[in-house]
């Protein structure tokens, strides 16, 4: 099953921003994929269905955008690939 | 004369309480009746871990397990186990039992928030794993957890649904005053609790 992720920069961030989206969706702490990094880190997972609601969101947010980057994640043949989505502009 | 235990209608862990008293007698061969699977799973369970082997009758949902130490003095006329592996390949959790016990609603001491996400991840990853436990055990502090943290709940159901058995201390709930929050798994007791800590082929602790 596809999902997005957003993976962060700094523990803090990861779990500060949590607490800001869940207010309005839908979102799973997981442990970042492999594919993405192999180090430690905490990433958040959501409903594609949300990737809009979720880049507008995270423009919106008192975040430096070098601390975060948005993925879609597909699983291709029982691996998981990774696509880096740009974060909508903080202008929109 | 051989020992008959009747344990129909007693409540888990009743059953393997009686079996391993009598096991602990010193008696090498013996029955048991119980009226359902789990306390036959859970005698099987407990025969293998002390070196008995184990045959099932059954007649009309009553289930009489005839019991007889390997390599004892008094050889059973065994009958044949042949139905045993394909009942063991049926159920739902692998056949090496292994159980998971936190005792904290944290993963390591540190940090509150940060080993609540780990707690969250560990359930997340755990919960996409091949590799289950068969148990996941809840205690003190724990038992916040599947009460409190909506994630972990929801990572606790997916395991749940693939066979771990939730069992959640009711002394610490009551303590906490959490019973009415519980959103998952079984209330369960220090004697449950403690048969499956002692039937686990390993017991991890976070």
């Amino acid at each position: 099953m596809d999902f997005g992720v957003i993976t962060f920069a700094s523990t803090h961030a990861a779990i500060r921003t949590q607490k800001h989206l869940e207010r309005h969706l839908r979102v799973t702490m997981m442990p970042t994929l492999r594919e993405i990094s192999q180090g430690c880190g905490i990433s958040l997972r959501f409903a594609l269905s949300e990737l809009e609601n979720v880049r507008r969101r995270m423009a919106a947010y008192d975040l430096d955008p070098k601390m975060f980057a948005i993925y879609r994640i597909r699983m291709v043949q029982g691996k998981y690939q990774a696509e880096q989505v740009d974060a909508a502009r903080r202008e929109e | 004369m051989e020992t008959n235990l009747d344990a129909r209608g007693k409540a888990c862990p009743m059953p393997v309480i009686m079996a391993k008293k009598e096991m602990d007698a010193g008696n090498l061969q013996f029955s048991i009746t119980v009226d359902n699977d789990i306390a036959v799973q859970n005698l099987r369970r407990l025969a293998e871990s002390q070196g008995y082997q184990g045959s099932v009758r059954e007649t009309g949902g009553v289930y009489t397990m005839d019991l007889h130490k390997k390599g004892g003095s008094e050889p059973l006329l065994s009958q044949p186990l042949q139905d045993q592996p394909a009942k063991t390949a049926g159920q739902s959790h692998p056949p090496r039992s292994w159980a998971v016990f936190l005792g904290k609603d944290t993963i390591g001491d540190g940090d509150q928030t940060l080993g609540e996400s780990l707690a969250r991840m560990f359930f997340y990853t755990l919960a996409q794993s091949e590799d289950l436990p068969r148990w996941i055990i809840f205690m003190n502090r724990g038992v916040k957890l599947p009460a409190l943290d909506v994630q972990v709940a929801e990572h606790l159901e997916t395991l749940q649904e693939k066979g771990c058995r939730i069992m959640v201390c009711g002394t610490c709930l009551n303590f906490y005053g959490l019973q009415e929050a519980l959103r998952i798994g079984m209330i369960s007791n220090m004697y449950d609790i403690t048969v499956c800590l002692q039937e686990a082929d390993k017991v991890i602790t976070l």
